[in-house]
């Protein structure tokens, strides 16, 4: 065991309240939307999300509520987000919406809400309002303290999308990365919406190719630490990291299936690369794919564990197969005219197959398929796009694209598969990557 | 979750002030000096003529200084995804080590590694720093 980073600075949290959220708002503005339009989109639900009532107290910043919820939903890519400067109604308005004054907007819905503050615990009610039926539809109440508005925000937003979309969405969750510092990549943790960002590794090196734990708790990921490409598994919580190999050989692309004790990872330490399934203790357990000449690499697990997706250029260029768990059944599935397809992940819901193909123009492209390889889509059109991750709900994807800044600067960019407009989750100035989305809160 | 998130920031800032000065685990890209880099093409790890000169030439100066080892550090452009580009870096890695055991070196003198496309020698996005890009460096580690 080792600690990532050294003894906390708790004399920091003296700080409080103010610089954390500081700290929340400057990530917000450091993040600010811009929609790069990939194909046309649908019509967008107008939605209104005023500031709350304040009932009773001094509650601090209790509109960082409106604000993450109008963020988590502009990000969902269903909503147009109305704007606050457009509003009749006087902010903070308590009681039932004044009807007239929303419907004269345009909005379909209004998301209002009142809180009471007693003793510094808060009292939250939030409402989702019907204009045309002149109704809430959706109306839930929380308790708390202030550090917990932000995850009773995106609580409130994925029920909103439970209502205008039958499903819940994503929000709420986190993504790890991995980002250049200088000559070196290490890994960072943010929330979906970019607030809470921080830097979990100092290793001084490469560490690239994060994957959650399926609990939320760790990730695995590989690091140069030792001078060489090992596996670690490093605790967010504890913030230490446990060594799982410990070899020249080439390990990446570690994949963990439930809370099991073993995973999938592209291996080279028998002399070619192979994709084995191996043991928390570092050791292999079973070669599942591995073709003499041929590079394997980027394992992903089906959602029911049955199956695995995979990279091979056995066939030449790289493509991507599919195989069973045990290794049996091997079988190529990307057909879309591309000599070059890499990293296969499989979609939560098990009907798709996201990937990335070279384009005719040379760009790199996310493509997705039936994990039989038929009806393949192009999702994207321009720069390079790399790296994709669905949301545990298998609605979105992450990836990693150039779009916004140009060659070689890849930002993060979230995007729904069926309406798929780009909404930018980082900025791209350390050329964001190798997303990795972590599963919903527990 | 504030007080969460502030344990965090602050530890991060902590452990970057504490190691400055650190040692690096990872080398500076530089070109071959004694030992040149051989190149490769797009998506490959063959050695055409070219580069097997090169390696017939860094296998004479080996051979010449038998207590000198070397690393073969792999490379690739930046085209193609990240993990793909590892494995490929290593294959590059590997073809020129064994092409230099196949002219007398000992395989116990020789390691490789592989940075895929994370380290690039030209950093510009064009043909001819792609070109550069692709290559196996040879790293005389005494």
């Amino acid at each position: 065991m080792e600690n990532l980073n050294k003894k906390p600075l708790s004399y920091l949290a003296l700080f409080g309240i103010a610089l954390g959220l500081f700290v929340i708002f400057s990530q917000l503005a450091a993040y600010a939307q811009t929609d790069l339009y990939v194909r046309g989109a649908g019509r967008l639900i107008p939605i209104a999300i005023p500031e709350l009532c304040l009932r009773s107290g001094v509650a601090g910043d209790i509109n960082q509520i409106p604000q993450a919820i109008s963020r988590d939903l502009d990000l969902s890519g269903y909503f147009q987000i109305q704007n606050p400067a457009s509003f009749i109604e006087r902010p903070g308005h308590c009681g039932e919406p004044v009807w007239s004054d929303w419907s004269v907007l345009g909005s379909d819905g209004v998301v209002r809400g009142e809180v009471d503050v007693v003793s510094g615990q808060l009292n939250i009610k939030l409402y989702l309002y019907d204009i045309a039926k002149q109704r809430a539809v959706l109306g839930k109440e929380y308790s708390g303290d202030l550090s917990q508005v932000r995850k009773i925000a995106h609580k409130f937003a994925n029920e909103i999308m439970r209502i205008y979309t039958g499903e819940s969405g994503p929000f709420g969750t986190r993504v790890a990365y991995s980002s250049r510092l200088g000559r070196f990549k290490e890994l960072f943790v943010m929330d979906l919406d970019g607030a809470n960002n921080y830097q979990l590794t100092n290793d001084l090196g490469l560490a690239i190719s994060p994957s959650w734990l399926p609990d939320g708790s760790s990730l695995i990921y590989t690091s140069y630490r030792r001078r060489q490409p090992d596996l670690f598994i490093a605790n967010l919580g504890t913030k230490r990291a446990v060594q799982i190999t410990n070899s020249p050989a080439l390990e990446i692309g570690a994949r963990f299936f439930n809370q099991s004790d073993s995973f999938l990872v592209a291996s080279d330490h028998g002399g070619e690369s192979a994709i084995y399934l191996m043991g928390r203790d570092g050791r292999p357990i079973k070669k599942l794919a591995g073709v003499k000449g041929s590079i394997e690499t980027s394992p992903a697990w089906s959602p029911d564990g049955s199956k695995i997706a995979f990279c091979s250029s056995r066939g030449g260029g790289p493509q991507i197969y599919i195989m069973n768990s045990d290794g049996s059944d091997q079988r190529r599935i990307s057909y879309v005219s591309s000599p070059y397809c890499t990293s296969p992940r499989w979609s939560p819901k098990g009907d798709k197959i996201a990937f990335v193909c070279r384009g005719m123009g040379g760009g790199f492209q996310l493509f997705v398929s039936s994990p039989d390889g038929s009806s393949p889509q192009q999702l994207t059109a321009s720069g390079d796009n790399e790296d994709p991750t669905w949301s545990p709900e298998g609605r979105y994807l992450i990836f990693a694209t150039t779009a916004s800044r140009g060659a070689g600067n890849f930002a993060l960019a979230m995007a729904r598969v069926d309406n798929p407009v780009m909404k930018l989750l980082t900025n791209g100035r350390n050329s964001e990557t190798q997303p990795d989305w972590g599963p919903l809160p527990q | 979750m504030i007080f969460a998130l502030l344990t965090f920031v602050g530890t991060g800032c902590a452990c970057r002030a504490k190691k400055v000065g650190g040692p690096d685990n990872i080398p500076v890209a530089e070109a071959g000096d004694v030992l040149r880099d051989v190149n490769f093409a797009f998506d490959s790890s063959q050695l055409d003529a070219t580069a097997r000169k090169i390696l017939a030439d860094n296998a004479s100066w080996l051979n010449a200084n038998p207590s000198k080892n070397v690393q073969v550090e792999g490379h690739c452009d930046e085209r193609g995804t990240n993990e793909y580009n590892m494995a490929l870096g290593a294959r590059r890695a590997k073809a020129a080590a064994d092409y230099l055991v196949s002219l007398g070196v000992a395989a116990s003198r020789i390691s490789t590694v592989s940075y895929g496309e994370e380290m690039p020698l030209d950093p510009r996005h064009n043909e001819e720093a792609w070109a550069r890009n692709r290559r196996a460096h040879f790293r005389i580690l005494n």
